[in-house]
């Protein structure tokens, strides 16, 4: 058992107790260790000290500090991600647990928007706009966990809704944000405020100069921190309808997606498409499944999309599926099937490799991969720790489609970590390698993406970060900067 | 010992669905982390951390993380929410309030132990009960009711029936004797249960009073164990299982579930219609830990004259009524009273007039809370209330 060690403060605890209260202000070890992880099997980096700052202002404090004694700040949401931290300086570095920051300032109704601090839970922010009769596009999970700031930071494209399929990804319904740069300057982007000084609210995206928002979204937290977020909000639909299919192959469910994702309008809301690997987890007799749910405000208008998706999926040689399988369609589509994590956790510790596919290239890319992973499988011995996985497509948009293995493992020993890595380290470089695009801005992807910029782009990026971070304090070393 | 919990530790998804959840009965899932500067190490994702830094030996056991493991209520909020299942036996995977307990045994065993808790412990191994009472009490219960030391169904009043709400124990013998159950009860024989010994992580002490208490219990030959308090119910049925590693030969009841079962039969009479609102607040030991969420409102419903409300989070997302086993109460009392201050507005923005539970150690901490904000309600056991309508 292990002995007791006294520790010495982190050499900035006096001044960051002053600015956020030394209850929000904590270098215990155990405390700084319970912040090196996030929900992926990536290694962690221990930081220095750990704040909770209750405002902008505050935030901005920490910053100006962190600069004047060059010290690393890693902005943190819900630490939900998937692919590793930012590493910081370990030992050293300041993590602001964004989690106090989580007030809804403002449902507009007239304007149909929301205000929200970033550190506010994407579950009550969701809960609370559907208390109203509005939706706003968040996250398919971690409901539970993300923040609003670090799922639109942490994911490229600022997160995936359950609409994200037919409305795009989060970052077309964002307009705007405040946000402490990293020298420590309060800005507010979007037609708004910040660049309009009679305006006192946002209710735009494009107004008032180049589009600045986008710079924060995706980042992974690189070029500042988020403290208040407008988004667009929607009516609730009043109808929803699932649809699950069965197919016998690849080629059958394919030949369905591909014609249903060319359809405009899109006759569904979401569309995934499952691998027998996937379908075992509930079907005795795994096969293909095509699990749709179209959602809408008026009865015929989804009953009419309905009977498009039928016809398509049955001319593609698909069998409707049993009640049973409907019922997973809508589980996919409202976002319960992933919303309760604990399911997940059940079946194994997980990774997900996850990459954006055009169209036309998914056959052969899906088949490569599955290869790929079956391969590597194998030669690591992934089954014997109990290693299964899932495959998963999903189309986006006319011309995208998201492609995810997920790779589940039982026995959490230290090899079975480091071999699982292995494969999630390579696929991330097999696919950026092969003109794919990592879906999160997290640790491991944000380094491989940042090493594939062109030259030109690369120097642009690093004068960028430069010129708004010169002392290379918020998350110094993502994307290789 | 934490090395048992190795590979639960190890299998903490870290998904947070423990730190935050806003839906409609659960707002927040941790109310330590609600009341507290509310870092990871506070709630149950950062707890299994810190678990899995010690096993790991990157973390040592200290003073100050002492004082943090004795922050958790061991309300089971989060294992509720987090809902992971191991596989391999069908319980919950990541049992922090397990896990916790299991730190805090082997910081005892570092000689860790808060001061206050070597003192309640020491009292207990001492005096056999809680308060450091004698257990003389107990023998003028039994002589006050006649009851036997042996029979069938054997009443287990716990520390708290006899030292502190005597009125609970009595009304329950009360309705036993009046429904027929013949009751018999250890009298001085019976042992505190071991409840806060368990979970403040002083193994030795729970496991001295779980084999003396299941010695003395076969011997007066119990078939049916019955108690009205929620910590000796789940402490008995659940834990003394897990202490020797066997089965019990009896049968251990709740008070309500005694009760409910009569409803059911249409044998529960009562004499008197208690014309309130009453408010249910479910103890952790008797619902999230016991499971045990319907025979109490079943009893309360069946009252003549009373409406039963609900408060905001009931049932599987009840809040904890701030105590931890008296173990949060004795070390960190304004965190305690704030989390008990929240569950008394729950209870008055139902509108009721009277708040029950199935735990005189919850009732206790209400009832002080509640007084002291001056809630307008009334504070009631269920099985005084029970009694009180049949006219006992
Ligand atoms: C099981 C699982 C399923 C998932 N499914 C989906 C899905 O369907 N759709 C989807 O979009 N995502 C999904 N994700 C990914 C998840 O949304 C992201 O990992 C998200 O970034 C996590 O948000 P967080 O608040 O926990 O951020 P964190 O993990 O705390 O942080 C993520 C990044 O954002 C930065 N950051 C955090 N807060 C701020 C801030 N206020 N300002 C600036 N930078 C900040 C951090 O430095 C870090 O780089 C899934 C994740 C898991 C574990």
């Amino acid at each position: 058992m292990n002995v007791v060690r006294v520790k010495e403060h982190h050499p900035l605890y006096s001044e960051l107790s002053v600015i956020v209260g030394s209850k929000y202000t904590t270098d215990s070890d155990f405390a700084v260790w319970a912040y090196s992880r996030d929900s992926s099997p990536v290694p962690g980096k221990v930081p220095g000290i750990i704040v909770r700052p209750g405002s902008t202002e505050e935030v901005s404090e920490i910053i100006k500090l962190a600069n004047i004694t060059h010290t690393p700040v890693i902005p943190r949401g819900g630490g939900a991600s998937i692919f590793g931290f930012p590493a910081g300086i370990p030992g050293r570095s300041i993590v602001i647990d964004t989690t106090r920051l989580d007030k809804l300032i403002e449902i507009n109704e007239e304007n149909m928007t929301v205000t929200a601090e970033a550190g506010i839970g994407v579950c009550e922010l969701g809960t609370k706009l559907t208390e109203k009769g509005y939706y706003a596009n968040l996250v398919w999970a971690p409901y539970y966990a993300d923040t609003l700031g670090g799922l639109i930071g942490g994911v490229m494209g600022g997160g995936w809704s359950t609409r994200t399929q037919v409305v795009g990804p989060n970052a077309n319904h964002i307009l705007g944000m405040k946000v402490v740069t990293p020298t420590g300057g309060i800005i507010q982007t979007g037609g708004g405020p910040g660049t309009n000084v009679h305006r006192k609210t946002t209710f735009m995206r494009d107004g008032g100069g180049p589009d600045t928002t986008g710079l924060f979204i995706g980042d992974g937290g690189t070029f500042g921190i988020k403290t208040e977020i407008t988004l667009s909000i929607y009516p609730l639909e009043t109808v929803a309808k699932p649809r699950g299919f069965l197919f016998k192959s690849f080629d059958d469910i394919w030949s369905a997606i591909s014609k249903l994702m060319a359809i405009e309008p899109f006759p569904y809301t979401n569309l995934v498409g499952l691998a027998p690997n996937a379908t075992a987890l509930f079907m005795s007799d795994p096969c293909w499944v095509l699990l749709c749910y179209t959602r809408g405000y008026e009865e015929e208008e989804v009953t009419t999309k309905i009977k498009v998706v039928d016809e398509v999926c049955k001319a593609a040689g698909g069998e409707l599926g049993s009640e049973a399988i409907h019922m997973q369609a809508s589980a996919a589509g409202t976002g319960e099937m992933y919303r309760e994590m604990g399911k997940l956790a059940s079946i194994g510790m997980w990774v997900f490799l996850e990459t954006h596919v055009p169209k036309e290239d998914l056959p052969r890319l899906f088949n490569k991969y599955a290869e790929l992973i079956d391969q590597r499988f194998e030669e690591k011995g992934i089954k014997e720790y109990g290693g299964i996985r899932m495959d998963v497509m999903l189309p986006v948009g006319h011309g995208e489609c998201y492609l995810s293995t997920n790779v589940y493992w039982q026995v959490n020993v230290p090899e079975a970590r480091k071999k699982v890595m292995e494969i999630a380290d390579e696929f991330v470089n097999v696919t950026i390698n092969d003109g794919l695009f990592a879906t999160t801005a997290q640790r491991i992807p944000a380094g491989v993406t940042g090493a594939n910029w062109s030259p030109s782009y690369y120097e642009f990026m690093r004068t960028l970060k430069r010129a708004m971070d010169p002392n290379n304090i918020i998350n110094p070393g993502h994307w290789g900067l | 010992m934490l090395e048992k919990y190795r590979y639960n530790v190890a299998r903490c998804a870290r998904c947070g669905i423990c730190r935050a959840k806003y839906s409609e009965k659960v707002h927040y899932v941790c109310p330590v982390r609600e009341h507290t500067g509310g870092f990871e190490h506070y709630f149950s994702r950062g707890r299994v951390a810190v678990a899995a830094g010690i096993l790991e030996g990157a973390i040592d056991y200290s003073p100050e993380l002492v004082d943090v493991l004795y922050t958790c209520l061991g309300c089971k909020s989060c294992v509720e929410q987090c809902g992971s299942v191991d596989m391999r036996n069908g319980k919950s995977l990541v049992d922090t309030a397990k896990i916790v307990r299991e730190m805090r045994e082997d910081a005892i065993a570092l000689g860790l132990e808060p001061k206050i808790m070597q003192e309640l412990h020491a009292t207990v191994s001492k005096t056999k009960n809680t308060f450091g009472g004698n257990l003389e009490e107990k023998n003028k219960l039994a002589k006050k009711f006649e009851l036997p030391e042996k029979g069938d169904t054997i009443f287990f009043s716990g520390c708290y029936g006899v030292y502190r709400d005597r009125k609970e124990a009595e009304a329950t013998i009360k309705i036993l004797k009046a429904t027929g159950a013949a009751p018999a009860y250890l009298a001085d024989k019976e042992w505190c249960c071991g409840v806060m010994e368990y979970w403040g992580g002083n193994t030795k002490v729970a496991r001295d009073m779980a084999l003396h208490n299941l010695e003395a219990l076969t011997t007066a030959g119990v078939k049916t164990l019955v108690t009205a308090c929620s910590g000796c119910l789940d402490t008995i049925k659940d834990i003394y299982p897990e202490i020797i590693e066997d089965k019990l030969p009896f049968k251990v009841i709740h008070i309500s579930e005694y009760l409910a079962d009569l409803v059911e039969k249409g044998e529960l009479k009562f004499t008197k219609e208690i014309n309130k609102t009453v408010t249910y607040h479910d103890p952790c030991h008797l619902g999230r830990h016991a499971r045990i969420f319907d025979a109490p409102r079943k009893v309360i419903e069946s009252i003549p004259g009373i409406t039963l409300k609900e408060m905001e989070r009931n049932r599987e997302a009840s809040g904890c009524c701030g105590s931890g086993i008296g173990a949060v109460r004795a070390l960190e009392p304004d965190l305690a009273l704030a989390i008990t201050n929240d569950r008394i507005k729950e209870a008055v923005a139902t509108g009721a007039e009277v708040l029950t539970s199935a735990c005189p150690m919850c009732v206790e901490q209400l009832t002080l809370a509640g007084r002291a904000s001056k809630a307008k309600l009334e504070y009631i056991n269920l099985p005084a209330l029970v009694a009180e309508a049949m006219g006992l």
